[in-house]
């Protein structure tokens, strides 16, 4: 489950500061499907970040599970964001790109490359596991 | 009939360009020629002949010289290239911090201070360093030539982490990499081209100083340039444009050589 409690986030002071969030209260239960919709610029992007621990919020809390997420960096954070704009990493295979998280982890390469071919066969794209990102469609 | 008017003629532009290219590379040419000149002297043609290479290559003074020089840009190099590489991480990769902006100025402090005051500050700096431990290696000159070879270092790693997507390391660190794994796996084999193009325009700008290595070396430590500098007060042969010539071809070839690498790297 994750909490959002009374969340302000606030970019910049003085006269440029420019309030993104103000006083963003969300409750997400688990396994449920949850949308933000909103019109450019109200912040969706902001509360995503703010999830993932890409920026710290200027007040309020957020618990995940009943844990507080505060002062907790990205990777020590049991959530994954898709980037608006993918993210691949060009300097690695399409295999090496999906199996990063497990590497990063620390699991076994028997296990990697064992969940990496899974994966590559579920969305049918075994074929293109040693392509460099740069060499394939954007989909 | 008039011609049409055409914004992107610019009159007289190829005549400007040849004058240009001319004045540039004309004194290079006739350095390059006179290396080969068979005579003594370096303005009088008296025939082609490859003695003054045979005769540089053979000069105990220039080898020492020449091997000085390298140790010291290699050196120099590894250095700067390393304080460069944590300076520009430090200035784009971190939420932007009180200071930046004297950090900034301080990293090219080298660019902006005259050379001369540079090598003035630090022969004295030196030689009271040199008073109280004895010591009088070539350590001076290494230090000293990173020093001043961090700006240019700096330069382009910088504007290789610029122009890096910020949203990858973020993924990285999002996939459970830890700052040190992210760096290891996601920013560092993205920089290389650009440590690559710092560390080597820092090795030819060490290897090319005159001013701040004639005020800092201790007697019989000339580096290639300062020995050449020393010559050219006594009697200039063209055995100076050879070692000029087998220069300008080194780092030619480290130019183009570079060119290469990072048009397959990338």
């Amino acid at each position: 489950m994750i909490d959002i409690r009374s969340v302000t986030k606030v970019f910049g002071f003085g006269q440029g500061a420019f309030r993104a969030l103000d006083e963003v209260s969300v409750t997400i239960r688990e396994n449920e499907f949850f949308t933000l919709l909103g019109p450019s610029g109200c912040g969706k992007t902001t509360l995503l970040r703010l999830i993932a621990g890409f920026e710290g919020p200027t007040e309020g809390q957020i618990l995940l599970g009943g844990e507080d997420l505060s002062g907790q960096p990205p990777y020590r954070r049991p959530v994954n964001t898709v980037f608006q704009s993918y993210a691949l990493f060009p300097h690695m295979t399409v295999a090496e790109n999906v199996g990063f998280g497990l590497k990063m982890l620390g699991r076994s390469k028997a296990e990697i490359d064992g969940t990496v071919s899974e994966m590559l066969d579920l969305v049918r794209m075994s074929h293109l596991a040693n392509r460099q990102t740069g060499q394939i469609s954007g989909g | 009939m008039a011609k049409a008017f055409d914004v992107t003629r610019q009159p007289g532009f190829t005549a400007v360009a040849i004058a240009c290219f001319v004045m540039l590379y004309l004194p290079i040419v006739l350095l390059v020629a006179y290396s080969f000149n068979a005579g003594q002297s370096i303005s009088q043609w008296e025939g082609f002949s490859f003695r003054w290479y045979v005769s540089a290559w053979d000069n105990e003074q220039i080898q020492a010289a020449t091997i000085r020089s390298v140790v010291i840009a290699l050196g120099a190099s590894i250095i700067a290239t390393s304080a460069a590489v944590l300076a520009a991480l430090a200035t784009t990769r971190t939420t932007p911090w009180k200071g930046q902006t004297v950090a900034f100025a301080l990293i090219n402090q080298p660019l902006m201070v005259p050379e001369i005051v540079t090598a003035v500050s630090l022969l004295i700096f030196f030689s009271m360093i040199k008073v109280w431990t004895g010591y009088t290696g070539l350590w001076y000159l290494v230090i000293a030539h990173s020093a001043f070879c961090i700006p240019f270092a700096y330069m382009p790693i910088r504007a290789r982490l610029q122009g890096m997507d910020l949203s990858l390391e973020q993924a990285g660190a999002d996939l459970y990499g830890t700052p040190v794994k992210v760096f290891r796996t996601i920013t560092l084999p993205q920089l290389w081209p650009g440590i690559l193009a710092g560390a080597m325009l820092a090795f030819v700008i060490s290897l090319d100083d005159v001013v701040i290595t004639e005020f800092v070396k201790s007697a019989g430590q000339d580096t290639l340039p300062t020995y050449m500098l020393g010559q050219l007060r006594r009697n200039i042969t063209p055995e100076i444009n050879a070692i000029s010539t087998a220069l300008l071809a080194i780092s030619v070839l480290l130019v183009t050589a570079f060119f290469f690498m990072s048009r397959t790297r990338k």
